[in-house]
């Protein structure tokens, strides 16, 4: 199903949740909305499920091209796992997915013959036959999780919606549910959306990302799209490690890292990912100074903190190759360039506009 | 035996959410005092001297009155008690009662159930004046409560004078014992359930709601298996206290005998009357509801205690599970 958010505000008291917020979401796909907290993301996926009303008047929220602003959550027919699963307590895993099945109107509820048999279809599929009879407070995270899933999905939902599906289990557990309901969604062929702080998970799961920031989408894009071209210092700053640094751009020329007077020139923000920084140990024209303050090589790459004479600490790594090579011990001084670099002027706008700089620019 | 009746009464509803129950389970934090009262001779005389106390305490101030009454009721023997307690003034205190109970504890269930509701799942404008003022029939004296209603149910009170051209006489008659109680027991039902719904928040019922659960399905289903300890427990307290409500029922009943005299106000009468045994024998009528009240509550409490407990026995052996990358 097609779900369309057009021009969506949401305010509580005076706060701004939601600020003229549009996006349409395709069919089949699993989507994840990402950001801070309070960044609205919540509130959207609680929008979508008909949770929260928007502000009156403010907008529309079409599912496959009907309105459905105002239609109620318990006619929405959407599949929602909450962040802290509210499987009922006082009921079985059993009859927690039953529940969706059994409240049905009796002109549209199944025989009890096929609830079951539908109860017991969705058990294999999450993998919990043999906890059938166990109450909620007998299962472990990530099976509670299992179960809010299959009671979100026995209603044949045809959008499934999760806010922070995997928040409150531990990393090893998260990691096999990522991937298992990666499957699952392939495999049902519904439309997901899932609200994510976490970015790995968002770019690891998602067909697309949405990045939220005080209640307006910053950007939209595949995982790559959103990593590789991020459209505002936003993005750069929330997705992936950067260093940020301040800087000067005079026609195509962009300067940073250095403690000469920065004048002439209209002031930038510039971002170089960790591992875009070229090292080297002589002097030249493109790099600038700086001094190794720590070296870490427990990991795949090597980790260098590197103040610069600006006085600004910054992280770099390269391969530990590299850096027998260069040969760097705590205190030596060392000469950076930035192979790629994103540069944004003070007003958020992007220089130069979409392209990432692929020439080093340093002093 | 008010305080002790409130510990109880948490312990279940704490339990039942799944995460605490988990942490009850697993952890039992130490008593930050444990150190203290177990090694040193200051800690053990400090643990004695508490003791005795708290023993001396209950003793003086709960023990002994209950004995004395009991004592009392039956020091002229059986017959005299049996007497005192069969006679057809006392039965039909104990029917007046009843029925003044039973219509309260339904008028505040239903009443507390919905303002419960309506207070800790909406947001609107007076709410915390409204919250306040639950707890007003707490704050003042029962028998200004009475004096109260016949300012305004009296024969020459506002709505007393419109009701008694309909022929409806309410004070110093059944309604007006009914009211009185039913004022002073008001908050007894809507704090219990208020604090556990705010407490426990409503995303089961926005995951009722999501599933397609309409409104009562959602209360039934959902709502009521959460907050029935707290609702059985504010129910008991309500029972008890409308049984024994003696200062605002004592304003408006008039004190017409064999109709209008509840239980307490029973007891008073003998009193005065310097019928000392038949006065000691109906109080322990009273006496002994609540001490049964007391009892059904404890082994009940203990029962659920128990089957949560042996839920946790077999907890958390997580299954193996594979990874689905079809």
């Amino acid at each position: 199903m097609r779900i369309e958010v057009i021009e969506i505000s949401k305010t509580f008291g005076k706060f701004r949740a939601l600020d003229r917020v549009n996006l349409t979401i395709h069919a089949g796909e699993l989507v994840a909305l990402l950001g801070p907290s309070g960044s609205g993301k919540t509130t959207l996926l609680r929008i979508i499920a008909g949770l929260e009303a928007p502000d009156p008047g403010s907008g529309r929220l079409l599912f496959d091209g009907k309105d459905v602003t105002y239609r109620p959550a318990s006619q929405r027919g959407v599949g929602f796992v909450f962040q802290h699963y509210a499987l009922f307590r006082h009921m079985t895993v059993y009859e927690n997915i039953a529940f969706g099945l059994r409240v049905q109107r009796r002109r549209l509820r199944l025989s009890p013959a096929d609830i079951d048999a539908r109860v017991r279809e969705l058990l294999r599929l999450v993998q919990l036959e043999p906890f059938a009879e166990r109450y909620p407070h007998q299962l472990s995270g990530g099976q509670r999780q299992r179960v809010a899933l299959a009671r979100a999905l026995a209603i044949r939902p045809q959008v499934l919606l999760l806010d922070e599906p995997f928040g409150a289990l531990d990393a090893k557990v998260r990691r096999q549910l990522r991937t298992w309901l990666r499957g699952l969604h392939d495999e049902i062929g519904l439309t997901s959306v899932f609200v994510t702080h976490d970015q790995d998970e968002a770019l690891e799961l998602a067909d697309r990302v949405v990045v939220l920031n005080a209640g307006r989408i910053e950007q939209v894009g595949t995982p790559e799209e959103v990593y590789h071209q991020p459209q505002s210092a936003f993005v750069t700053e929330f997705i992936g490690t950067v260093n940020r640094f301040r800087g000067i751009r005079r026609g195509s020329r962009v300067e940073f890292g250095t403690s000469e007077a920065l004048s002439a020139g209209e002031e930038v923000v510039v971002f170089v990912r960790p591992h875009e920084f070229a090292l080297s140990t002589i002097p030249h024209k493109h790099a600038f100074p700086a001094v190794v303050q720590r070296i870490h090589t427990a990991g795949g790459l090597v980790k260098l903190w590197l103040m610069a004479q600006s006085g600004e600490l910054f992280l770099a790594e390269i391969d530990p190759h590299h850096l027998s090579q260069l040969a760097l011990a705590e205190g030596d001084t060392v000469y950076v360039s930035a192979r790629q670099l994103r540069c944004f002027t003070e007003d958020g706008q992007q220089y130069p506009p979409a392209e990432p700089l692929r020439a080093a620019v340093g002093q | 035996m008010k305080q002790s009746l409130r510990c109880l009464s948490l312990a279940p509803s704490r339990s039942t959410s799944p995460t605490n129950g988990f942490t009850a389970a697993s952890a039992e934090p130490s008593h930050p005092y444990a150190g203290l009262t177990q090694s040193s001779p200051v800690g053990i005389l400090l643990r004695l001297g508490l003791i005795l106390t708290t023993l001396l305490i209950l003793g003086v101030f709960l023990v002994l009155p209950l004995v004395v009454v009991f004592a009392e009721a039956f020091r002229q023997g059986w017959h005299v008690y049996c007497a005192a307690i069969s006679n057809p003034e006392a039965l039909a205190a104990v029917r007046l009662s009843l029925s003044v109970t039973a219509l309260c504890v339904a008028i505040n269930t239903a009443f507390g159930l919905s303002a419960a509701w309506c207070l800790s799942k909406y947001r609107f404008f007076g709410r915390n004046a409204l919250i306040s003022l639950i707890d007003l029939p707490l704050s003042i004296s029962p028998v200004v409560v009475g004096l109260l209603l016949i300012l305004v149910y009296g024969q020459h009170g506002w709505l007393g004078a419109i009701l008694e051209r309909w022929g409806v006489r309410v004070i110093f008659a059944f309604p007006g014992i009914v009211l009185a109680t039913a004022f002073v027991t008001l908050p007894l039902v809507v704090r219990e359930v208020k604090t556990l719904m705010e407490t426990e928040g409503s995303e089961e019922e926005e995951a009722a709601r999501l599933l397609g659960a309409n409104g009562w399905q959602i209360f039934y289903h959902v709502t009521l298996p959460k907050i029935r300890w707290a609702l059985l427990y504010g129910v008991i307290l309500c029972t008890a206290r409308s049984l024994g409500e003696f200062g605002a029922v004592s304003v408006v009943s008039g004190h017409i005998r064999g109709f209008t005299v509840t239980l307490p106000l029973y007891v008073e009468l003998l009193y005065n009357e310097y019928q000392f045994s038949a006065a000691f024998a109906v109080a322990s009528l009273l006496t002994g509801v609540g001490l049964v009240t007391l009892v059904v509550k404890t082994v009940w409490q203990h029962r659920i205690n128990r089957k949560l407990n042996r839920g946790q026995d077999c907890l958390f052996e997580e299954a193996s599970f594979p990874c689905a990358s079809k």
